[in-house]
């Protein structure tokens, strides 16, 4: 089923260049994207470790729970900061979420260097123009919303 | 429930949805959005924001290994970003402008209609073969992954490259305007316009779901949507979910990936369907 036809013209693969020494663009994404998840998990591991031990009540009480689902978060990047220092899980949580969030826009940015580290011009700008209509609908998003 | 079982049965429901996702390129929001709403007893708001995160943590927890294995086809997911970005952008402006009812109606035919398309064997839809697109050449838009499950080194192109640009840029414009995961519309739009592998076309999609999932994330952030009570077990258990799936990801036929998807196609385009019908 996944065998073209034979006759079919065959376009040569793009052979994954080292962008630095011995890692193909590939691997560095890859890389990216696998530290971004791992800072993620530990950071919302941490977060959610810290809130259990804060409040032991949460392993016995069924009141607690509609009070957690209905407590306002903290939502800009200062409160998390602020949130995470005085060692609140959620703050550490909140910070995790930020990183998971930021990963794929941060991969488009690094696509865009490492395609221009391998004098890919086409490429370039593909990852120049898809970076900056993200970074406007951030914006534009937040407006609205 | 106390906190900690809800944590628990929490992270249980996004391990799942975050398996399934793995495997087919889809966010898996469609499973997780009415398992906290309707058994967890999660406000929708909260329960969209967690979702949103939960498609960011599959795509990216699932990407790392795709794209590690060559899965993922990094020239044509860009290619396609440019149209699904685009797109969502146009989709969202819309909003206000279009009744989501119909569409949503008509979208959920549509899924069905291509969901049943995907079974046929490709040797029919075949019947010509097609010319390849200059811009094939172009733009290297071909690639080749080791198939673990057949053992066996597969080549293939891009066809159809400018038809395939606008279909994302509509599966863009359609999750922008009724705020759906496209995951749902890559997948075929790859597979029946542009003759990606199966694999490729969902392991691409996985991929490509992760950008468009961030930039609506900050928008949910900022309208504080995000409760990290509720997002922390959405999230960690995504993670354990995705990375379970592409383990087995590489070894599955691409018979059971194919019909794996069409059976998920399937159920999004029900629930659709009755979410237009009752609205």
């Amino acid at each position: 089923m996944n065998t073209p036809p034979p006759e079919e013209p065959q376009v040569a693969v793009a052979v994954a260049q080292p962008v630095v020494q011995g890692l193909a663009i590939e691997d560095l994404l890859s890389a990216i994207l696998r530290f971004g998840v791992y800072a993620c998990v530990g950071l919302v591991g941490l977060g959610t470790t810290l809130s259990f031990l804060n409040h032991p009540e949460y392993l016995s009480s069924g009141e607690e729970l509609s009070r957690v689902l209905t407590a306002p978060a903290p939502r800009t990047f200062l409160e998390i900061l602020e949130s995470a220092r005085i060692a609140q899980g959620r703050g550490f949580v909140m910070l995790g979420i930020l990183v998971m969030i930021a990963t794929p826009v941060f991969r488009v940015a690094m696509s865009m260097i490492a395609f221009r580290q391998q004098k890919d011009r086409v490429y370039t700008w593909i990852s120049a123009v898809v970076l900056a209509l993200l970074l406007l609908s951030v914006v534009l998003g937040q407006s609205h919303g | 429930m106390t906190p900690f079982l809800f944590t628990l049965a929490a992270f249980a429901a996004s391990a799942g949805a975050g398996l399934v996702g793995s495997l087919v390129g889809l966010g898996g929001g469609v499973i997780i959005v009415p398992i906290l709403t309707l058994m967890l007893g999660v406000d929708i708001r909260y329960a969209i924001g967690a979702s949103v995160v939960a498609v960011i943590a599959t795509s990216s927890g699932t990407a790392a290994a795709y794209v590690r294995d060559r899965l993922t086809n990094i020239r044509v997911a860009l290619f396609l970003e440019l149209a699904t970005v685009t797109g969502a952008l146009s989709g969202a402006a819309l909003t206000g402008f279009i009744q989501g009812k119909w569409l949503f109606v008509i979208f959920s035919a549509v899924m069905a209609y291509s969901a049943l398309n995907m079974l046929r064997p490709r040797a029919a839809l075949n019947s010509a073969p097609p010319q390849l697109s200059p811009l094939t050449r172009r733009l290297a838009l071909a690639g080749e992954y080791y198939d673990e499950s057949t053992q066996s080194l597969v080549r293939y192109q891009v066809h159809r490259p400018y038809f395939g640009f606008g279909l994302m840029y509509f599966a863009g414009a359609i999750s922008g305007l009724l705020g759906i995961g496209s995951g749902a519309l890559k997948v075929p739009a790859m597979d029946l316009a542009m003759r990606l592998p199966i694999k490729v076309s969902t392991a691409t999609s996985n991929f490509m779901i992760g950008v468009t999932a961030a930039a609506s994330a900050g928008v949910y952030l900022a309208r504080g949507d995000i409760e990290p009570l509720i997002v922390a077990p959405v999230c960690l258990g995504a993670v354990a979910g995705a990375i379970l799936g592409s383990r087995l990801f590489p070894k599955l036929s691409n018979r059971f990936i194919r019909s794996l998807f069409v059976v998920a196609l399937l159920f999004i385009s029900v629930q659709m369907g009755i979410r237009g019908l009752s609205e």
